[in-house]
């Protein structure tokens, strides 16, 4: 137990932000790929190698 | 360039993405290539991807590779950097009980050393002359020994590491003669070959050499070399020496404490990560020339951008380590947080435009925004919509915390990127699908980020619970005595964001203890900060477990200086009002 505590912050973790993703893909004349968190919660790193690879690909 | 192991050799062997990473740094402008290092012999073999130089069979790969490199740019000079990790290196990479002067425990490698016989000494000096005279059949213009870091030279001449009672240990002058007498087997075996020196300029160890020491050591050797390149500590030391929180240019000092003592031309190193500051080094005399290792794998053109004046323009190292020593202590090929292409630069190509495409972007993250620049480079015409009134995303968040702040420079190049390749940026526009449906691109990127997970515990819907990042962002108080949910990478940051939040900047520092306004001692507490109270409760049974290994000792050391107080393994039951 912890006393006297003024203030609680958490940082447990996030979840991707990517409502949009199914209804784009429903107007079915627009292709769609997810970047970053968006697409799985991961580093710096490794969201500006994945946004390389697939604006490098299209 | 100084030399960087970048875990690309294949069984000592030079490879393609050897030969591309450095055709690439020629091209760039860099004036000098320093590669390795080099191991000299089995023996000294630190990691398991290094290049060798250790026999006659590495010679004609180790052509190729200057021939090619020195094609791409013929004024680039390559020097192979002649390497021996002694105590620093492990059993299972070379086979063997590793060697060094005394048989004394590495905090590095965790392994105990044999000590060197005479009969060893000699065979590793040989090995250095040996490799000495392939690197100039090899086509290289110079070598360069690797006597920094708490490697075999070091180790001979610490007195915490050699503790022989022969001539090669006691004194000074018994504690160099291994190093000396090296560099003139080396010197007698070349006709007219220039031969450097990579020099701790502070071992930051305890019971090792410290500045001091270094200068007197530079001063004996100096006669014996064509340069010094003054980098920062041995691998085992506290003192941070490359991590993002390193101050700009802090170890150039180091430079100038070695070039007060000797005649021949002095590199300066670590942290130097624009033209703008290297340039200050220079002009400020601390130093003859430049050395950047992680600045060019983050940028491989920073030197003709520089020469341009293409300021902006530079992919700007943030000292993360996420790509390079993170991975090469993992002994995993090197990357670069920045720079896709880095070590990868035959596969990364930017392919030309097939058919011209109007592209939405939707965030402006680091994700976005690097899908933004490529795809604008490739000539596609680049839409970006940010809900907020300006770019960044969590970059905006990420380069808070103290220490952190390098992750600006991001922010800083992309603005800058979206104005040279004619980016369309749509502030403050909420993407709907009817947005999506209006605008009729032919490419979605979505890169919308991420939402936070609330823990389910009861009690966390309580007014004085907050989200981190609003922290970072301004939105939620700091107290007096702080919980955090959570150690993992951002729990640790904002530990060391609260508990030094109110303290003294260094302006406020600096300018009150000048004139004397306030005592030194006092005023330096109130700098260094730690009045909040801070607990980091973790379920996991460790901390910051998605951090790099060398950046996550500095930030739970710093943690500790401030007082922070972490338990891990914990249920976290409730959170409730006790009146």
């Amino acid at each position: 137990m912890i006393n006297d505590v003024d203030m609680v912050y958490y940082a447990t973790g996030v979840e991707p932000n990517d409502a949009l993703f199914n209804e784009i893909k429903q107007l079915g004349n627009i292709k769609v790929q997810k970047i970053g968190d968006a697409r799985k919660p991961e580093t710096v790193l490794e969201a500006v190698h994945r946004a390389y690879k697939v604006a490098n690909s299209i | 360039m100084p030399a960087l192991n970048l875990n690309l050799a294949s069984n000592g062997f030079i490879t393609k993405k050897l030969i591309n990473f450095y055709s690439e740094r020629a091209k760039g402008g860099a004036g000098m290539l320093i590669v390795g290092g080099c191991y000299v012999d089995l023996y000294g073999k630190g990691l398991p991807a290094m290049i060798s130089i250790e026999s006659d069979e590495y010679i004609p790969k180790l052509t190729e590779f200057t021939e090619t490199v020195h094609k791409t740019r013929d004024d680039v000079k390559i020097v192979c950097q002649l390497y021996h990790g002694g105590a620093y290196t492990m059993p299972f990479i070379i086979g063997k009980t590793p060697i060094a002067p005394s048989a004394v425990y590495s905090n590095f490698s965790k392994t105990t050393p044999r000590e060197m016989t005479l009969e060893d000494i000699k065979r590793e000096q040989q090995a250095f002359a040996d490799a000495t005279i392939r690197a100039k059949k090899a086509g290289f213009d110079a070598v360069e020994i690797c006597a920094n870091a708490g490697y075999l030279f070091t180790q001979f001449i610490s007195p915490k590491t050699n503790i022989r009672t022969d001539e090669y240990g006691g004194s000074l002058e018994n504690r160099l003669r291994f190093p000396i007498e090296t560099i003139e087997l080396m010197r007698s075996s070349v006709d007219d070959f220039p031969i450097g020196y990579r020099i701790s300029g502070d071992d930051f160890v305890p019971n090792s050499n410290t500045y001091k020491e270094k200068a007197i050591i530079a001063e004996n050797l100096g006669k014996y070399l064509d340069y010094f390149n003054v980098t920062g500590g041995w691998h085992e030391t506290k003192t941070p020496q490359t991590t993002m929180d390193v101050p700009e240019g802090c170890y150039t000092y180091l430079a100038e404490n070695v070039k007060n003592k000797v005649s021949i031309p002095v590199f300066a190193s670590n942290r130097i990560n624009n033209p703008e500051l290297a340039e200050q080094v220079l002009m400020a005399r601390k130093a003859d020339a430049i050395c950047m290792g992680r600045s060019l794998i983050a940028d491989p053109y920073l030197p003709l951008k520089a020469k341009k004046g293409e300021l902006r323009d530079i992919m700007t190292c943030v000292g993360c380590n996420q790509g390079c020593f993170d991975a090469i202590f993992k002994m995993m090929p090197i990357s670069c947080l920045r720079n896709a292409r880095a070590a990868n630069e035959a596969q990364t190509e930017l392919k030309p435009l097939k058919e011209k495409k109007k592209i939405m972007i939707i965030g402006s993250g680091p994700g976005g925004l690097e899908a933004a620049r490529v795809a604008a480079m490739r000539g596609y015409e680049v839409h970006i919509f940010e809900k907020n009134d300006k770019i960044g995303g969590l970059l905006n968040i990420i380069w808070i915390p103290p220490g952190r702040n390098e992750f600006k420079r991001m922010i800083d190049n992309y603005s800058y990127w979206i104005q040279k390749y004619g980016i369309h940026l749509h502030l403050e526009q909420e993407v709907t699908i009817n947005t999506v449906k209006e605008f009729n691109p032919g490419v979605v990127f979505l890169s919308t980020g991420s939402n936070p997970i609330t823990p389910p515990i009861p009690g966390i819907e309580r007014e004085n619970v907050f989200w981190a990042n609003d922290v970072f962002n301004g939105d939620a108080p700091v107290g007096n005595n702080n919980v955090i949910i959570g150690g993992g990478a951002t729990g640790i940051e904002l530990a060391i964001y609260l508990a030094k939040y109110g303290a003294l900047s260094l302006e406020a520092f600096d300018f009150l203890t000048l004139y004397k306004a306030l005592e030194p001692d006092i005023a330096l507490k109130m700098l260094h900060g730690g009045r909040n109270k801070v607990t980091v409760l973790e379920q996991l049974p460790k901390l910051g477990t998605a951090l790099g290994k060398t950046t996550k000792w500095v930030l739970l050391d710093k943690c500790d200086a401030l007082g922070v107080k972490f338990h891990t393994s914990v249920k976290l039951k409730k959170l409730e009002r006790i009146l």
